[in-house]
């Protein structure tokens, strides 16, 4: 019988492109051949009639039935795009009914598929001013370090990067995250309530979780961006039971800041940061995690207006570097129970210094804790327990000042702080019935502070200043100088009213003993840390919230409102014209009151579909009540006064659009109330130069803040069957070229009359590209 | 690369800009500020009286006139202060002069009757200045191709280690004149504004005398106790002529509250809105009302020890030219030579240290 030949074109339906390596496979012959790279197939078949399926991952799997003869020389088959692979752009790692499933309150999950997506300034991928996007968390300002969650202060956020505490989450000052977003898996974000096994923060826990390091192949990824420069690598170590991955990434600034105004072009900058993890598979019941991270950041500015040490300098430099490791066993005593023991080492240090000879002088600051932490998860048809212990030991060297080698300056070296936070904790998450489900939880926190220590006593009905000082004596080496504690019970509650909706209300206490103290509008790197003594008390904060939650169609929707109020208790504000660094009695320039925070989050989110993205609205308040015996211990006059942060109204749109697997829009914008501000009430003139009266603190308003960016990515097409994968990121940052306000401050003038000016960090849209690939 | 260039270029040059902005103005009663300070020195005492004004007004000249004002030790000695120029009061005896070690009260009452009181502030005792030096240096001016070319002054002080010191510089330049007053003729018949016609000189020699109008400059010696402050900047001197500059470079004893008033002042003049800028801040001097305790009162009155240290730069040494100061030519001939006026500003009297 004569052979019949069936050849012809294999095409993109959208495109007319044609599609090389899809497999044309005959079913009743078992018989497969592949097009070429022009589309083009060929078989040679008997006559019969056959069923012919032509497929490519990507592409909707294609069938047709022939008969065979005649010939077919031109059978050309036009392939229809797999816009469920598309969705990838929404795959979770969560259930898609979680925010209504789950028990927990005013908790976001972010991967980092989608952060990737987001549009991000000067196109780097941050993890943490992402998060920016979501209702109910606000930063002071652009370039600012950390982010104000609810209403708290910056330092009232726990940032664990794999259970390694990061005390400065900020490059560059404030302007990127120090988080990788090659190594990053996912990071989350919550806010309301708080399980039992996070304690010594008051308002948020940030956990950001990298990768699981590639099991199958050696990977190598990068990039080039206008800022960094990413390279990473991942994969088994010989042998599939040890696979790791390491990150880095390197920037190299000081060529952008010659391009700059003059007054910040001799700038000189630069940071890295390398994540490491390695994981060990011994057998099927124990994993061993061990891993490194360390970022660090030198900075030199052309003059001494950050240096707040007194001495004339034409530099000031400023270095930082975060040391962390951690290792992690997790051993599987049975289906049910689950052991973890995790050790962490985590070190902060910062440091101003001037080269200058004769002023030339390092002040650093170091921060150390150790961390031991014993967790175990026992799972049960209706329970879900989890019960353990924390204890980790600061040890703080507030500043050590030394003098260059020719330096007039004296060494100084302020007295250590050490201290021991000591936790159990133990939390059932129960099923009670099919609609009802409750956490219930308790932390029981234990803040012992350390000698050796200098012990001050004040005169009484005076005001804590250091010329009040009755007298002095000294704890010594391992005595307990003060301690603190108490209970912290956790509630989250959860009523199903249907499958698809839920209620929530939740109760949480948390107790903080570590504290940023700086008086600036953001946070320098060098800003001083302080734990919790004798005269600083712990911050307590209460947090009741409640919510609805609604998935509709077929969780395409998802719709959530939350309120929330937090009482905080003794909580910081600072005297006018705080000193604090190089200074041995900081309590002295420090101010304990009341604070509470309040507000209202709405969020609907689309999560499948080419068009994902959110829309939504926070109401946040944050104010402060600072009212001691005496005139000089108030601020504002004992009356309520909103909070450096207190920004009341946000409102936050995010659209991902991908029409197709080649291509990726997004754009966000983002709307939200100045910050508050604190006005002249007049102008006074003192040397020939005049200078402003401030009365009270914080009430007006700088002008509203709203930005608009956009970003576009294209991608390698994943029908081409090549190793490298690549993709290159066009994003322009404020598109509407907006002057936002960071600040207002005043120009006096004895002669003219005097100007309020508006400083703003980025005055113009800031385009930028970088490429990103995979091998 | 190219494109990335030209983008970072365009985003660079636009970052950190600063704009005007009008937020709600508010309005606070004229309160009292207070420059006071008692020297060791004759005729470097003074208490300078002036009201607060609403900071969107445009001249500050809501000086304090009439008021009695005296200064009394701890030994009770009194003296009065006489009104010598608006708002400005000396002590009526030009020779007066403090004393280290005792300690001074400012009594004032205003025309009105309000009375304030400062204070007991002591005259410390001033550490002697090292060394004082000067640097030639050219700068570019930003957005010029124009050099400021300028001798930069330092000065080196040896400080003791026993106490807790606290500095503050000041400096007095006399710039010899030769032209003592300025003919104007208005620009148009009848209306206000006026241009320069001609040039009159001075009978005698002449001197206007130019003080800092630069920034508060203070230190403390907390970083340095016991060692030298060094190449602590005073002013620059600009080139602007070949011929010497005479320049008093003032060094005051600062008491640790005059110190920390001063240095909060530092803040809020400097504030410049920045990421890292302290938040502003109330400063409360150390006088206040006798009778009304809430009354706003501002300003300092201090008892400062004080070393003159004359400094003569010679500016023919640098072979660089001169910055170009304009003069208009006294046009047409100049006239009647006039006589140098005495004031504030102005002096006949050749200052101390002078070199003819």
């Amino acid at each position: 019988m004569p052979s019949q030949v069936i050849s012809g074109y294999v095409n993109e339906k959208e495109t007319g492109k044609p599609v090389p390596g899809t497999t044309i496979f005959i079913q009743e012959r078992r018989q497969g051949v592949t097009t070429d790279r022009e589309g083009f197939y060929s078989v040679t078949l008997p006559a019969g009639t056959y069923t012919l399926s032509a497929s490519h991952i990507g592409y909707l799997r294609f069938q047709q039935k022939i008969t065979l003869p005649p010939n077919l020389f031109l059978n050309n088959i036009s392939l229809s795009q797999d816009t469920q692979l598309l969705e990838e752009v929404t795959v979770r790692t969560e259930a898609p009914d979680q925010q209504v499933k789950q028990v927990a309150l005013g908790v976001t999950q972010l991967p980092i598929r989608n952060l990737v997506k987001m549009p991000a300034l000067l196109g780097e991928v941050d993890v943490v001013r992402s998060l920016l996007m979501l209702p109910g968390v606000t930063t002071v300002g652009e370039g600012a370090t950390g982010i104000n969650v609810r209403g708290g202060s910056i330092d009232q956020n726990l940032v664990l990067l794999d259970d390694m505490p990061i005390y400065n989450s900020s490059h560059l000052m404030g302007f990127f995250s120090v988080f990788n977003p090659d190594a990053v898996r996912d990071v989350t974000l919550q806010k309301g309530s708080l399980p039992a096994r996070y304690g010594g923060r008051t308002a948020a826990v940030l956990d950001v979780r990298t990768k699981e390091p590639d099991a199958e192949k050696l990977r190598i990824s990068g990039g080039v961006g206008v800022v960094s420069n990413r390279l990473g690598i991942e994969g088994p170590a010989g042998t599939r039971k040890v696979t790791f991955l390491a990150d880095a990434r390197l920037a190299v600034n000081s060529f952008l800041f010659r391009l700059a105004p003059f007054n910040i072009r001799d700038t000189k900058a630069r940071f890295y940061d390398v994540t490491t993890k390695v994981k060990y598979l011994p057998d099927e019941r124990n994993t061993f995690y061990a891993s490194l991270y360390a970022s660090n950041d030198k900075l030199l500015f052309s003059s001494d207006s950050l240096l707040s040490v007194d001495v004339a300098a034409t530099r000031t430099g400023f270095d930082y570097q975060t040391t962390n490791g951690s290792l992690k066993w997790l051993f599987a005593v049975n289906k049910r129970l689950t052991i973890s023991l995790t050790g962490v080492l985590s070190r902060y240090r910062s440091a101003t210094s001037v080269p200058d000879s004769g002023n030339a002088f390092r002040l650093q600051a170091e921060l150390l804790s150790k961390t031991g932490k014993a967790e175990l998860i026992y799972q049960a048809r209706h329970h879900r327990v989890s019960a353990g212990l924390q204890a980790t030991y600061y040890s703080l060297l507030p500043n050590t000042l030394t003098p260059g080698p020719v330096s007039n300056l004296n060494p100084v070296r302020l007295a250590s702080e050490q201290g021991l936070e000591a936790a159990v904790f133990a939390e059932d998450e129960i099923n009670i019935s099919s609609t009802m489900a409750v956490v219930a939880g308790i932390r029981y926190s234990q803040f012992l502070y350390l000698g050796p220590a200098e012990i001050r006593t004040y005169l009484p009905d005076k005001p804590r200043r250091p010329e009040y000082i009755q007298e002095r004596h000294v704890i010594g080496d391992g005595g307990i100088v003060s301690q603190n504690g108490g209970p912290e019970p956790r509630l989250a509650f959860r009523w199903s009213l249907k499958p698809d909706r839920s209620l929530k209300f939740s109760y949480t206490k948390s107790r903080q003993y570590l504290q940023l103290v700086t008086n600036t509008t953001a946070a320098l790197p060098t800003s001083r840390w302080k734990l919790s003594d004798k005269y600083i008390k712990p911050q307590l904060s209460d947090q009741v919230s409640g919510g609805y939650f609604h998935n509709a169609g077929e969780n395409t929707w998802e719709i959530s409102a939350e309120l929330y109020y937090r009482w905080n208790h003794n909580a910081i504000d600072y005297r006018d014209g705080a000193k604090l660094l190089l200074n041995n009695t900081p309590e002295t320039e420090l101010l304990q009151g009341r604070g509470r925070a309040y507000g209202l989050e709405v969020m609907v989110k689309k999560s499948k579909g080419f068009l994902t993205g959110w829309a939504s609205y926070a109401y946040t308040r944050t104010e402060l009540l600072i009212n001691g015996p005496l005139p000089i211990d108030q601020v504002n006059n004992g009356a309520w006064y909103p909070a450096n942060y207190d920004k009341p109204h946000a409102v936050n749109l995010l659209g991902i659009y991908r029409p197709s697997r080649t291509f990726t829009c997004s754009a966000n914008f983002t709307y939200s109330t100045g910050r508050p501000m604190t006005v002249p009430y007049a102008k006074g003139q003192l040397y020939g130069v005049p200078f402003p009266i401030y009365l009270d603190r914080n009430q007006q308003r700088i002008p509203d803040y709203h930005r608009l960016d956009v970003s576009f990515t294209w991608e390698k097409n994943p029908a081409k069957k090549t190793n490298w994968w690549y993709s290159w990121n066009f994003a322009l940052y404020n598109v509407y070229a907006r002057k936002n306000a960071f600040s207002v401050f005043y120009k006096f003038n004895s002669y003219a009359e005097s100007t309020a000016n508006k400083l703003s960090i980025f005055g113009s849209v800031i385009p930028s590209l970088t490429y990103n690939f995979k091998l | 690369m190219k494109v990335v260039t030209v983008f970072l270029l365009i985003l660079l040059i636009t970052v950190q800009c600063v704009t005007p902005f009008y937020p709600d103005v508010q309005t606070l009663k004229p309160g009292l500020v207070i420059d006071g300070l008692v020297t060791d020195q004759p005729g470097r005492n003074r208490v300078a009286l002036s009201f607060t004004a609403e900071y969107t007004q445009y001249a500050l000249n809501l000086l304090v006139r009439g008021a009695t004002v005296l200064v009394k030790d701890n030994d009770g000695t009194e003296v009065t202060f006489n009104e010598t120029a608006p708002g400005y009061y000396e002590p009526k005896t030009s020779s007066w002069q403090g004393e280290t070690g005792k300690s001074y009260t400012l009594y004032i009452t205003l025309s009105d009757g309000r009375r304030f009181q400062s204070t007991a502030e002591t005259l410390l005792p001033a550490t002697p200045m090292d060394t004082a030096y000067t640097e030639y240096t050219e700068k570019i001016k930003p957005g010029t191709l124009a050099y400021d070319k300028g001798f930069d002054v330092y000065v080196d002080v040896k400080d003791p280690a026993d106490i807790k010191n606290y500095y503050r510089w000041t400096w007095v330049h006399y710039e010899p004149i030769v032209y003592c007053d300025v003919v104007t003729v208005p620009a148009c018949p009848g209306c206000q504004s006026s241009s320069d016609f001609s040039r009159n000189c001075c009978e005698t020699y002449c001197w206007d005398i130019i003080r800092y109008f630069s920034p508060i400059n203070i230190a403390s010696d907390q970083a340095v106790n016991g060692n030298r402050i060094s190449r602590q900047p005073v002013l620059r001197a600009p080139h602007a002529s070949t011929t010497v500059y005479y320049v008093e470079i003032e060094q005051f004893s600062l008491t640790e509250q005059a110190y920390q008033y001063l240095y909060t002042l530092n803040d809020l003049i400097k504030n410049t809105g920045g990421l890292f800028d302290a938040a502003p801040a109330t400063i409360k001097g150390n006088v206040s009302a006798v009778d009304q305790g809430n009354e706003q009162v501002f300003g300092l009155f201090s008892a400062s020890s004080m070393v003159v240290r004359p400094l003569l730069i010679d500016r023919s040494t640098v072979s660089a030219l001169p910055n170009v100061v304009y003069h208009p030519p006294p046009l047409p001939p100049p006239g009647a030579c006039v006589s140098c006026r005495e004031s504030a500003f102005r002096t006949t009297k050749p200052p101390r240290w002078w070199r003819f």
